[in-house]
């Protein structure tokens, strides 16, 4: 077991380490000087020559990456050159909004998913069953932020119900800010949800075909206690595994639909920093994303642990 | 002590749902003609448009569908039945360069590995993982911000996305032809690694491949579109469906039909895209049938 | 006069085929068993055992059907509803399966699954429930049953799995045990080991057993009456020790001359030539005519009927009759 935990962290580890290579060479090694990028065609050789040696560039390569990295690991991540504050902060600030908003959105697209797959699993080519796929056909193929769009049509502008975007803050209490979550974590979920639907449906229909599923009936349980005890647990491996898989969608969709609600979320401040061209904040920012995704991944492969106890006496 | 008895069983298949069939075949129709008919449209709009897609009307501004043109006009007047048509054009376009492009690539490094394994496979596969970690909507801006915006960006963003997903497939793909009889029997006889490739593996593995890039087609529009919609995307004035959403943010109450009209065009390709793969798959990749 | 226990007539099962029809796999079955009582059902893969006793579980598959009754202490299992049914199953009929690995839960602990049965059905706490599953794990020879009872399947060897799946079955002491090959799987040394086992709880319980399998020996041990079917058609019936010592159906002349012995060193095994013929392609008249070494002109003409040769000894075959009457 420990030496499972170790193999994956040192997984971990690497490919991060990898990630933030990738992001540096292409930040810095690409056509483009970043200090005349963020100073524009105003730039004077002196004050580019002076920002140049404040962001550390008339330093060879590998130092700069390597002290990126030293800063990144001690949590200093730069000041960022638009606003003239830590990045860390600015970071930390976003993610107030992006982070909540991401674990709604997953826990509204399970909890639409794994009723409605498990729903026409059960009832295999019958109405329910084809129901439930032209709905998960349809979230699929509708984009997010679309969604995002008409929600914000029909509740805010038709109905009136709610503001078009924006963001109270936590300070403004827990369900105001809540409240502004809502309808853009709906937006994020119905995509994520059709997929998940999907995948929960030819799971748990394998699962169903087991043996073991019979065993519980024979000892008398009924239909959906067979289903939901037996058949819904062992069928969690290949949701929770597309789950991680789908993270990476998740938030490029959050960048999507923070811009249609206008919430001062992570994605946003990528986008500003990319047309203020504070290069370091974008840098920064894309890093925060990437090790996101890649620690999601990982938890995904610790939680298999926990599903699937044949995986813990292997390990 | 225990008797031995020839074992023989009657064929019994149990019938699969007619439903089943004909919802199978409905993918492939509806998906075909949906898809044939954006295409088509897409391709009309390099030679004709009901009216030139860049022609400003400001007097004629947000008037809704039939009252001005088919579809009405947006916010400085432009036909928008026309942007839609070119838009049609700007996304399959972008979207069939960047999946080709990915899957050529990604094919490429998934049969290297199929052959090669060992530290090959190791790199490839942690690179994949690398790419997987950056979705498109970042990489566009990272090259954005130093390549600048547009539709060479955002070809690249997405192909580069689509390298690690093609990889996994056929790498996979390949490696279950390569342990069959036939393959080793060729290597047996003295085909080389190429020879193997060429003769036996791609053929075997290409209706995956091709199930795949149709249902990649619909991711690449639908990240297209998002990249647009951000001004990540190919630089106006060129109408994209992704952009020509984001102008109707500011309208949402006088013209709604501006925020539904493109992406509803979104929705129904991408659909046409996921019903064909569907249809596709069921059609050559009997293994997934019924899923 | 004693009501049997179980009592099923006429009972014919159908598979849903392909092109939209329906393929008989049973046909013609009729058994009667009283409590306490143990029938052996032998027949080689493919004679449709194992739907028979999942048609008296009531757990057919969705593509199979069944017409006639089963009558367990008088009630009709086919006309029950399905809420009724699942107060029959494990309370009243046990089963045990094949696979003891696959017809475990991989992803709960055997003790829990022994008790889910009692929780669910007799409305005992998961705490007591907990408890009298170990309480049976001993009394399946399952050694350190505490320690055990929390491990999952996985962790335990084959014959200890279906010790637990003899276990899971026994825990609402049902009447009537129905066992489909359950050391089929099994390695022959832990064979031995199970059987005895479920032939002691059993016994004990005064259950009624219903043992199915292709192992002539296995049935011979454990069963005081055996029913021989082949191509889902009863061919034989009688008190165990007549039907192997003196059978009256050619096929099971053949099925016991395919059984391996310890003393005719140097003879070759014999076997039943040809395989069991697909259910849509049997042979016209008797369906076992186109393998068996007795066959006459007239076996071609029609089904043989189903005869009694004296109360409980019946068999499918006119020319036993001819021996019979001769």
């Amino acid at each position: 077991m420990t030496g499972l935990l170790l193999r994956r962290f040192a997984s971990l580890f690497l490919t991060l380490l990898a990630v933030s290579a990738l992001i540096f060479l292409v930040m810095d090694v690409l056509p483009g000087d970043p200090a005349a990028i963020m100073l524009g065609t105003s730039a004077t050789p002196e004050t580019l020559e002076a920002l140049r040696r404040e962001l550390g560039l008339d330093q060879p390569l590998p130092l700069r990456y390597l002290s990126w990295l030293a800063g990144v690991a001690t949590g200093d991540l730069g000041t960022s050159y638009t606003y003239g504050v830590p990045v860390a902060g600015l970071i930390a600030e976003r993610l107030a909004v992006t982070l909540p908003l991401a674990f709604i959105a997953i826990l509204l697209s399970v909890a639409i998913a794994i009723p409605l797959g498990v729903a026409s699993a059960a009832r295999r080519n019958g109405a329910v069953d084809y129901a439930a796929g032209l709905l998960s056909q349809m979230f699929i193929a509708v984009p997010g932020f679309w969604v995002g769009l008409l929600l914000v049509l029909v509740f805010s502008v038709s109905l009136g119900w709610v503001p078009s975007g924006g963001f109270p803050g936590w300070q403004a209490g827990l369900m105001p800010a809540l409240g502004a979550l809502v309808l853009p974590a709906v937006a994020l979920a119905l995509p994520q949800a059709g997929v998940l639907t999907r995948v929960t449906r030819s799971a748990v229909i394998e699962v169903m075909n087991e043996d073991f599923v019979r065993t519980a009936r024979a000892k008398g349980l009924p239909r959906h206690k067979a289903l939901w005890r037996h058949a819904v647990p062992n069928a969690l491996v290949p949701v929770v595994t597309i789950l991680g898989l789908q993270f990476t969608f998740l938030i490029a969709g959050a960048v999507l639909v923070e811009n249609v609600f206008n919430l001062p979320g992570l994605g946003r401040l990528a986008l500003q920093a990319l047309s203020q061209r504070d290069i370091i904040v974008m840098q920064d920012v894309v890093l925060f994303f990437a090790a996101l995704v890649i620690v999601m991944n990982f938890l995904v492969d610790l939680s298999y642990l926990a599903l699937d106890p044949r995986l813990r006496k292997r390990a | 002590m225990s008797a031995v008895i020839p074992s023989g069983t009657g064929q019994i298949v149990p019938s699969r749902g007619k439903l089943r069939r004909a919802v199978s075949r409905g993918n492939l129709v509806i998906g075909g003609l949906l898809i044939g008919l954006i295409g088509a449209i897409a391709l009309l709009s390099l030679v004709w448009t009901p009216l030139p897609p860049g022609k400003l009307n400001i007097v004629q501004k947000l008037k809704p569908p039939l009252a001005q043109g088919l579809l009405g006009t947006d916010h400085l007047g432009r036909d928008l039945a026309s942007m839609l048509m070119v838009g049609a054009w700007n996304s399959l376009s972008i979207a069939v360069l960047a999946v080709t492009m990915g899957a050529f690539a990604g094919t490429l490094i998934g049969v290297t590995v199929a052959a090669r394994r060992g530290w090959f496979e190791a790199i490839m596969m942690r690179a994949n993982d690398v790419i997987f970690a950056l979705p498109p909507i970042l990489s566009a801006m990272m090259l954005g911000a130093l390549l600048g915006t547009g539709r060479r960006t955002a070809i690249i963003a997405i192909a580069v996305f689509m390298v690690p997903v093609f990889a996994r497939v056929t790498a996979s793909a390949a490696l279950q032809v390569l342990s069959r009889n036939y393959v080793l029997a060729a290597r047996g006889a003295g085909k080389g690694g190429i020879r193997i490739t060429v003769d036996h593996v791609l053929p075997n593995i290409a209706n995956q491949i091709i199930v795949q890039v149709t249902i990649q087609l619909g991711l690449a529009i639908l990240t297209e579109a998002g990249l647009s919609f951000l001004g990540l995307g190919m630089a106006p004035p060129a109408p994209t469906w992704g952009r020509m959403l984001a102008d109707a943010q500011t309208y949402l109450g006088r013209a709604p039909w501006l925020a539904i009209l493109p992406g509803l065009a979104i929705a129904l390709t991408v659909l046409g895209f996921n019903m064909l793969g569907d249809g596709l798959r069921d059609l050559l990749d009997p293994r997934e049938k019924g899923r | 006069m004693v009501s049997p226990l179980l009592q099923i007539e006429d009972l014919a099962i159908f598979i849903d085929v392909a092109d939209g029809g329906r393929q008989p796999i049973l046909t013609d079955i009729d058994a009667t068993l009283y409590a306490g009582e143990t029938l052996g059902i032998v027949g080689e893969s493919g004679s449709g055992k194992s739907l028979l006793s999942l048609a008296i579980m009531g757990l057919l598959p969705p593509a199979a059907h069944a017409t006639g009754r089963i009558l367990l202490e008088g009630r009709d299992l086919l006309a029950m509803d399905e809420n009724t049914l699942c107060t029959v199953r494990g309370r009243s009929i046990g089963m045990i399966f094949q696979e003891p690995l696959t017809a475990l839960n991989p992803s709960m602990t055997v003790g829990d699954q022994i008790a889910e049965g009692l929780v669910v059905q007799e409305g005992l706490s998961w705490q007591a429930a907990r408890r009298e599953a170990i309480t049976l794990l001993d009394r399946v020879r399952m050694p350190d049953a505490t320690r055990l009872s929390r491990t999952y399947p996985h962790a335990l060897s084959g014959g200890q799995r279906q010790r637990v799946g003899i276990a899971i079955a026994l825990a609402m002491k049902p009447a009537l045990m129905i066992a489909d090959e359950p050391t089929t799987a099994l390695d022959v040394t832990v064979q031995a080991e199970v059987l005895d086992i479920l032939d002691d709880l059993t016994r004990d319980a005064g259950m009624a057993l219903i043992l199915v399998s292709h192992d002539l020996g296995v049935i011979a041990r454990m069963c005081a009456r055996t029913l021989v079917l082949y191509a889902g058609r009863r061919m034989e019936e009688g008190v165990t020790r007549d039907v192997l010592t003196s059978p009256l159906n050619p096929y099971t002349r053949g099925l016991l001359r395919a059984v391996p012995r310890r003393h005719a060193s140097g003879a070759r095994l014999q076997t039943i030539p040809g395989a069991v013929p697909s259910f849509a392609a049997l042979p016209p008249g008797c369906c076992f005519s186109d393998r068996c070494p007795d066959v006459v002109t007239a076996c071609h003409s029609g089904e043989p009927a189903w005869t009694l040769v004296r109360p409980g000894r019946g068999v499918r075959c006119i020319r036993a009759l001819e021996e019979a009457t001769s």
